[in-house]
């Protein structure tokens, strides 16, 4: 290759490095913002180590709070949604904690067992940081009127994946 | 020949690195990285950012993505001039070298957007002494065979 050739590819290469460097470099329309990554909506990013993929095994027994009894033939509605640490774009070791949106209807139907209780799961959820969590959501709603409605909420992670819980139903007429 | 490719190939590997630090660690989107991660794809798990440890992390998020792309720059210039004009090419590797300390100063005075670090400059030198290392090894297993 003629040497003229090559000095001139070489100015183009460093030309067009630079151009890579100022075009890309925080919004090139104009001075950065600042941005105070000490803001408490903000929260340190802490990966886990290697993402985690995991169902969540949720469990609710219902018990009459007077009686302690199991109460079955309960209607409970249960959902449930992701809440994650996304990574800031002005603080990449920051985070905000948003629940994930545009997913699918997460919920599923269910009814008290003799025991008083219900189980099932949900869809897998990754987990990348340690914040990263799945809230369980619990409609309760006794359809003979017996009882009162109650909405009760649980968090898991990826450490407490199958916990159960138990949830004490008050009477309408002790309301 | 044999060597350019391989310099080219090591330039396009470092971009690569260095567009998918921007876009999967530092979220970026700018139509730039859409392109480069278009043409290179490569995704970086989110886990790697704690590999250097929680307070090295700006290292590995700020200037060895900058180190990258000193390096490939390099690479592209010995891509260019070869290993038989060690001249030139040196001139050249210094001319790139001083084209990133400039936009630094420039980052420092306010004349292009961005943010002046230190740690920039000297990831600059460590990319450059990188590829200087790896064409002397070249050059030998060359002469080596002959």
């Amino acid at each position: 290759m003629e040497k003229w050739i090559k000095n001139v590819l070489s100015f183009m290469v460093i030309v067009f490095f630079g151009y890579l460097a100022i075009a890309c470099d925080d919004e090139s329309s104009g001075p950065p913002q600042p941005v105070n990554c000490d803001d408490p909506m903000l929260h340190l990013i802490e990966s886990i180590g290697n993402p985690v993929t995991s169902t969540i095994h949720y469990s609710l027994t219902l018990l009459d709070k007077e009686t302690n009894q199991p109460v079955p033939g309960i209607y409970v509605k249960t959902h449930w949604n992701q809440v994650s640490c996304i990574q800031s774009d002005a603080c990449p070791m920051h985070c905000t904690i948003q629940f994930s949106i545009g997913a699918p209807d997460q919920s599923a139907e269910h009814t008290t067992n003799a025991n008083g209780n219900i189980n099932g799961q949900t869809f897998p959820y990754e987990f990348l940081d340690k914040k990263d969590k799945v809230l369980v959501t619990f409609d309760v709603e006794d359809t003979h009127g017996v009882y009162g409605a109650k909405r009760i909420s649980f968090r898991y992670d990826y450490t407490n994946n199958s916990q159960s819980y138990t949830a004490y139903l008050l009477k309408n007429d002790a309301l | 020949m044999k060597n350019r490719v391989i310099f080219v190939v090591l330039s396009l590997l470092s971009l690569m690195f260095s567009v998918s630090m921007y876009t999967d660690w530092r979220g970026y989107d700018h139509g730039l990285f859409y392109w480069g991660q278009a043409v290179l794809p490569l995704d970086l798990p989110r886990h790697w950012m704690g590999l250097l440890g929680t307070e090295n992390e700006s290292v590995l998020l700020y200037n060895i993505p900058d180190g990258l792309w000193m390096f490939a720059l390099c690479a592209m210039i010995l891509a260019v001039w070869g290993m038989s004009d060690k001249y030139n090419a040196a001139i050249w590797l210094f001319l790139a070298l001083m084209s990133g300390v400039i936009l630094e100063i420039f980052q420092y005075t306010g004349l292009v957007p961005g943010t002046f670090d230190w740690f920039d400059i000297y990831a600059y030198f460590i990319a450059l002494g990188c590829i200087v290392f790896l064409s002397q090894i070249q050059n030998k297993l060359q002469w080596k065979n002959g």
